[in-house]
This record gives C-alpha cells, structure tokens and sequence, in this order.
C-alpha cells in the first residue's frame, strides 16, 4: 500500500514535468520504459532477451526473424545448404555502418569469431556453436562450414550481430570490450540507431542513422529507460514521461483499457505453460491420501495422465485468471511455428471422464500430489498454479500448491526434486528443436539433447524424430519429422500444455502505435507515429 | 468483615474496576473478544472454507461485493482473484493472524523474560554479556531482521514463528531486565538472599511476580506487532504458503487489483487488520495505564 501510494506521488510528480517538456512538441523524440536492459553495449557479450531487446536498435542480426519469429532475409539476403556441412549465405549490398564504411563478408567472419574471446556468463557462444569455420568467397558470399550437418544453423543466426570489424577491431577481447563499447567508440553497427550514451541500469540514448538501409526511422532521438518495477513503469506512462512501455500486467491492462489517453497493443509471445509429471520410476511428491505411500508412480499411468489433462479448464484460465490474455494451448509451441502441428486435437475439459478414468487407473478415491510452480516469472503464473491446484482438486487429486521465487525453483527443478510442475517455455526461435530438442528428446549429452527434460520422459519415437531432423537439411522434410515428434509428445501426455501467454504493450494514444512481436522486443524503429 | 468480604481489594477486583472506568478500551477488549470467538468459531461461521480448493471456483473469482456465486450463497465483501470468499478467507485470516501473533509473543515472553531476570540476577559480566547482545538487536529494525531470517529459513508457520520470536525477544528481554534489576536492588530480595533459599526460588517466586506487570503490558503490545509484522511479511510474499492466506497476503494478493478499482480485496483484509491491530493496542494501552505506578491515584 505505501509502494502504491509513493509511485502515486511519483506519478503526480512525473506529471508536472511531462506536460512542462511536452509543450515543447519534439514530436520525434521516442522515449520507452523497459521493464529489463542490456549488460553491456558490446552485443555480443550476453545472450538474454533485454540484451538483444537493446542491441538490435544499434546493430542488425544477419538473419532477420519478423514478428512471428519467422526467418526473413535481413543482412543476409539468402542461404542455402551446399552440402552436408557447408552453407551458403548471400549478403545484402549497399549496408552502411554508422561511420560510413560498407559491410562485407569481412565484418560477418569479424563478428563470429570474436564471440568465444568476449562473452559473458550467459554465454553467446549458442549462436555459433556449431561454426567449425568460416570461408570468404567475395565480399558479398560466404561459406559456413559446420561441425556435421547443422540443419538450424540460419535460426542460430537470428540472434548473431554483426559489428564493425574496422571499429571493434582493438576491443575484441575480453579486457578491452566492455570500454571500447560502453564508451560508443566501438559500438559501430548497421542498426537504425547510432549510439549516443549509455548508463548500466539507467538510459540508453539513441539518435537517428540516416543511411539505415531500411530507411530512415521515424524518430531522431530515442531513449529508452530501464524501469524495473511494473507499477513505477505505468505511473511514468501516465504521467507522460514515457511514450510506450512494455510487460503491462493483466491486472494493469484492464485499468489501462478504460484510460482514454492510452493505447495498449497485445501479441501472442513465445511462452506457453507446460505442465510436467515426472516419468521416473520413484516420485518423490505423490502420495495416497493420508499420507500413505503409492506402489508405484501413478504419473506413469497414461490414464492418469489423461485425467490431469481433461481436468483442467483451460478456458477459465485464460478468461478469469489471464483476464483474457492468453490462448488456450495444445502444444508446447504457439500456431505457426517451425514444427507446430495443426493435427493436434483441441484440449477437453470434462471433470466426469478424468473422474472415470482415474477410478479405472486404481484410483477411485484419488491421490495427494505436491503441485510446484514460479509464481515470479511470467504474467499469471502463480495464479494458473493456484487455478491448477483448484481444478485437480476437484477431480479428487489433492493438491498443495507451492508457487515459488524461480531463484528457488529451478535449481530444485534441475536437481529433479519435483513431481508434479509447471513453468513456462519460450521457443525463442521460433523452431520446435529448440523446444522438443530440450524438452521431449531423452536426456542425451552425446547429441546434445534433453538438457531441459527434467521428468526423464523417453518416447524412442520422438527421439528418432528430433535427431532426424536435426540433421535433415530440406526445410520441408525436417518440419515433417518435428510436426510428428510434437504430435507423439502431446499425445503421451507427460508434458501438458495449458496456455499461450500474451503480451501487452501500453502507449501514449496520441503519438504512437506498436508492432507487438512474438520475441517481446520492443524495438524503436518499428514503432509508428499514431496518425492524427 | 471477612477477607472475602474486602474482595474489592483483590488485586484483580481492582484492576478491573479501574479498567471499566474506559469507556474506549472497554469497547476495545469487546472487539478483541469478538474477533477472538468469530476467529475461533470460523469453521463454523464463514460460508466456505477458503483453504479448500477443490471447494472453491475460479468461476467466481474477482466478483465484487454481494455477487451470489455458484455456491448459492451472497458474497458480501466480493471475492479474491481465486474465487475465495473474501468474508471467509478474513475470519480464516483473522485466526491464522492470531494463532501467529500470540505463539510468536507467547514464546518470546518465555525467552525474553529469562534472558532479562537471568541478567538482572546474576549481574556483572553475565548481565554485560546478555544485555549488550539485546541492545545491539534493539538497534535493528525488526522487520529487517525477521526479513533475513526469513530468507536464511525458508517459508513455512515454523518458519515464521522463528523469525518473529528471534525479531521480539529483545523488547521482553528488556523490560524484564528492568523491572528485575529495579526489584533486585530492593531490600527484601537482599533479605531473601542471605536466607539458605534457592536461587531459582527467589527468581521464580520474588524477582519474576513483581516483574509481572510491565511485562503483561510489553506482551499485549508485542502481540499487536507480532500480527504486523507477519502481516508485512506476508504482504512481501514471505510468509504463509499462497492456498492458506493470512490478512497480510490477502491484502498483498489484492494490491495490483486496486488500479482497475477492484478495491475490496485489498481494502476489506485491510479493515480487519486495523481493527484488530487497534483494538489490542487500545486495550494494551488502557493496561499500562492502569499499572504504572505514576499515573496512580
């Protein structure tokens, strides 16, 4: 209450000073709050979300994706695998840097191989992991050479940006990065924006690039300033101190909705909640109810496992819990995507049948379960923990729910502690081998698979699917294999997806009009001056 | 005139006169009492229980106040975002606050008051050493100590007993310190020393009865913090587990509804929790009145 009641003054505070710098009609000048920002001002230091949020208004990736996450020729106008272990890519002529100098081949090879030499703790080397060497072939063609065959490689690419190797040639280790770019001597892109300053934590300044080659963007200046708590990014928003601000929460939105000065933009995002029943033989937190112990693990009944599924109301979630933002979901990705298949049934929810069929698995009475979540992560999710714990409850399984910090929760999920759990999975690049591959495919340090499968679900099927597809160079085919691995997943049930979550952007009516992206980034130069 | 007779003189006779003579800390202890019996009684009174889920329907969540929901009942104070019963989830709260409050104090009564009559009694460096320690808590603020320890121990009833009885100990250590050590200095504990009489005689039947009142009163007040504080804890999502609310987290639960003007969620735990933090200080308050010895007639 006493938080409220300070962003509240805050917000009157803001107020003033809004409509004093507003009178002056800078109609070009952007200013954003953000709920997270970047770590560093070299791109390629972190690989987390607000890092390529921030770097992609300075630098361009070489592989664009647009807004459902679909890959599109940016820096990179086509590629093509040549053989088993080689691609091909084409680069677009007549990009400029922001000092004037042309991009070629030479900055893409600069960029890659620089990565290992200057990234963070949360490491950018994914990206290029399975680049064994790069051949120039002109300044407009290269040659990837990759360590087997690397069917993803363009997805891995989204996400690769690329600098000046003229500029960043004296900041490419890791002592001399962080100054080089931090200070904007290094910060040398193709992007819409050349950097002005930035503050870790606090502002990052942007000005317009003229010579972008997608042309120039609407706006000169553009400043977009981190502002971590929700309540304080909306108050600035209604104050007028920012233009456009991002992760409006459910319970804002409403409000919002009914404010006639501003403008919210929803868009599907990448994150579905999944519900998780481990596989292994012993469980640790099921139990009979009483107390007692279970003969064996009933999550390995698919009975059981379709009792769950049918139990659960996913309209009611989305409606009243997601206050209507979020799709009910059928499989861990959202339509569209690399490898969703459209042959999967719609979920059911009928309470009478999941009763049946647990009484027909050996449980009439049901059982006890310990249901643990995030409660601190996306939008909704402690409530859906708690909204779970009601609908299982009702079908006669008992369950306490624990919605938890994540700082508690996945190490004890790592450590496979849990029984029954739920959080969300972002297939942040847009293909099903990011998400099946980590998820649905056995745990496998040989090929690199399974690394996120924490109930040690194993479908032999899946797994032939997802390592045939891994190496399936035919764009076609390889969608093929993934579409039937989601299907065969979904259908045994251990993994239940329950919704897609949305996401909420809220602008200032009069100036702008946002482009939600799958990706949740919000990016500057797509941001459009609201027609009058 | 038997001593029966002079039952007016009994010391509890007394108190109570005195006390009825406030009109205001009279209506105070009603509402305490009240709150106690709707507290104690809520299974029975409140129209659902709230810390049953397979009970209650996300259907009805969020409905405001005297929406009838699919229980068929009238919820008169509306509903929480999990369709509980706002009027239940509060008696239901009202009792976990209590339950809380008066085990935390209880138990830090208990430590506080040895820790304080042990210092008094034994003196010197025994004193030194515990008092010190008190007074360096003392100069900490109990939130953030209970924050910590909440932190270090994870969540949890016991949990939150610990950190609460380890952020109060000190105030009861304190007061018992100084009415022990004021006592101690009195010619009839001298008296009784040089007698062949235990020491945990003297203590318990001597230092401790005179220390008494001061701590009835420190120990009311303590109580009244004790729900505060778990209620701040809650509220900072530290508390009770999300399915069995306390006042603090149903209030918490509700905060980023207030916005879009689904004020009672908040609004109503928060009512409750005033009234009953007010109502025992009030009553705490009258107490002390009555037995400090300067405000004496």
């Amino acid at each position: 209450m006493k938080r409220m009641a300070a962003s509240l003054a805050l917000a009157a505070a803001l107020g003033l000073s809004g409509t004093l710098s507003g009178t002056g009609a800078i109609a070009q000048e952007l200013t954003i709050g953000v709920r997270g920002g970047p770590e560093s001002m070299d791109p390629h230091y972190s690989a987390l979300g607000p890092q390529a949020d921030a770097a992609k208004n300075i630098f361009d990736p070489l592989v664009w994706t647009g807004d459902d996450l679909q890959l599109e020729p940016g820096l990179a106008l086509s590629w093509e695998p040549l053989d088993d272990d080689t691609w091909e890519f084409k680069l677009r002529e007549g990009v400029k840097f922001h000092d004037g100098s042309d991009f070629t081949a030479e900055d893409v090879k600069f960029s890659i191989e620089r990565i290992p030499n200057v990234t963070g703790p949360t490491t950018t080397e994914i990206y290029v992991r399975r680049v064994a060497d790069v051949e120039i072939i002109d300044d407009y063609t290269m040659h990837i050479h990759t360590d087997g065959p690397a069917a993803t490689l363009p997805y891995d690419f989204v996400r690769l940006f690329i600098v000046s190797s003229e500029a960043a040639k004296d900041h490419s280790t890791a002592e001399t990065s962080a100054e080089g770019f931090n200070s904007g001597k290094a910060a040398v892109g193709t992007g819409p924006f050349k950097l002005v300053s930035w503050e870790p934590k606090g502002d990052l300044v942007l000005e317009r690039f003229d010579d972008y080659w997608r042309g120039p963007a609407p706006w000169a200046k553009v400043t977009r300033k981190e502002i971590s708590d929700d309540a304080s990014r909306l108050a600035a928003l209604k104050a007028g101190d920012i233009d456009v601000m991002n992760y409006v929460s459910s319970a804002d939105y409403l409000a919002l909705a009914s404010d006639p000065d501003i403008e919210t933009f929803i868009g599907d995002s990448v994150y579905v909640m999944n519900l998780q029943l481990d596989q292994r033989d012993e469980t640790p937190k099921v139990r009979a109810k009483g107390g007692g112990k279970l003969d064996k693990n009933p999550f390995q009944d698919p009975r059981v496992r379709e009792a769950i599924d049918l139990a659960i109301d996913r309209d009611t979630m989305v409606e009243i819990v997601l206050e209507g933002l979020g799709t009910p979901a059928n499989q861990m990705m959202p339509d569209g995507f690399f490898g969703s298949s459209k042959k999967i049934p719609a979920p059911q929810y009928d309470p009478e049948k999941a009763r049946q069929l647990l009484a027909d698995a050996g449980y009439p009475d049901g059982f006890e379960m310990d249901l643990y979540c995030t409660s601190d992560r996306l939008p909704g999710d402690g409530a859906i923990c708690e909204g779970l714990g009601q609908m299982f409850s009702q079908v006669g399984i008992d369950t306490n729910v624990n919605a938890i910090s994540k700082s508690v929760y996945f190490p004890a999920q790592a450590r496979k502690e849990y029984s029954a759990f739920m959080n969300g999975w972002g297939t942040l690049t847009g293909e099903a081998s990011y998400t099946l591959g980590s998820l649905a495919h056995s745990p496998n340090e040989e090929v690199k698979m399974g690394a996120f499968n924490r109930i040690e679900y194993h479908n032999p099927d899946v797994d032939k699917l997802m390592q045939a597809g891994a190496k399936e160079l035919d764009a076609d085919k390889r969608r093929a294999y993934f579409e039937e691995a989601m299907e065969k997943t979904m259908a045994d049930r251990a993994y239940i997806s329950i919704v897609v979550l949305q996401t909420v952007w809220a602008g200032n009516k009069d100036k702008v009009v946002v482009m939600p992206r799958a990706d949740e980034e919000t990016l500057a130069y797509f941001i459009q001056p609201a027609k009058k | 005139m038997s001593w029966r007779g002079s039952g007016a003189r009994s010391p509890l006779r007394t108190f109570w006169s005195r006390f009825r003579e406030d009109r205001i800390a009279l209506v105070a202890l009603f509402v305490v009492m009240i709150i106690l019996l709707l507290a104690i009684f809520a299974p029975w009174i409140a129209p659902q229980d709230p810390y049953d889920l397979s009970g209650l329907s996300l259907r009805d969540a969020r409905r405001p106040p005297g929406f009838v929901g699919s229980g068929g009942y009238v919820h008169w104070l509306g509903t929480d975002a999990q369709g509980r019963d706002l009027w239940s989830a509060i008696l239901y709260g009202l009792g976990a606050s209590l339950q809380i409050g008066v085990i935390a104090g209880a138990i830090g009564l208990v430590i506080g008051t040895m820790i304080g009559i042990v210092a008094a009694y034994a003196g010197g460096r025994v004193e030194t050493l515990l008092m010190r320690l008190v007074d360096l808590q003392l100069s900490f603020p109990a939130v953030l100590l209970a924050l910590v320890l909440m932190a270090l121990l994870g969540q949890g009833k016991a949990q939150l007993i610990t950190a609460l009885v380890a952020a109060q100990y000190a105030y009861f250590a304190r007061t018992a310190f100084g009415a022990a050590s004021a006592e101690r200095a009195k010619d009839y504990i001298e008296a009784a020393m040089a007698t062949p009489l235990s020491n945990a005689r003297i203590v318990f039947r001597h230092l401790l009865p005179n220390a008494m009142p001061a701590l009835i009163v420190v120990a009311t007040v303590q109580i009244a913090n004790a729900i505060a504080l778990e209620a701040t804890l809650s509220f900072l999502g530290l508390g009770l587990p999300v399915t069995e609310p306390s006042l603090g987290m149903l209030i918490s639960n509700g905060v980023k509804y207030m916005m879009s003007g689904r004020y009672w969620i908040s609004v109503y735990p928060g009512i409750a929790l005033i009234i009953l933090i007010v109502s025992i200080n009030l009553v705490g308050d009258h107490i002390r009145d009555i037995l400090n010895p300067r405000l004496a007639r």
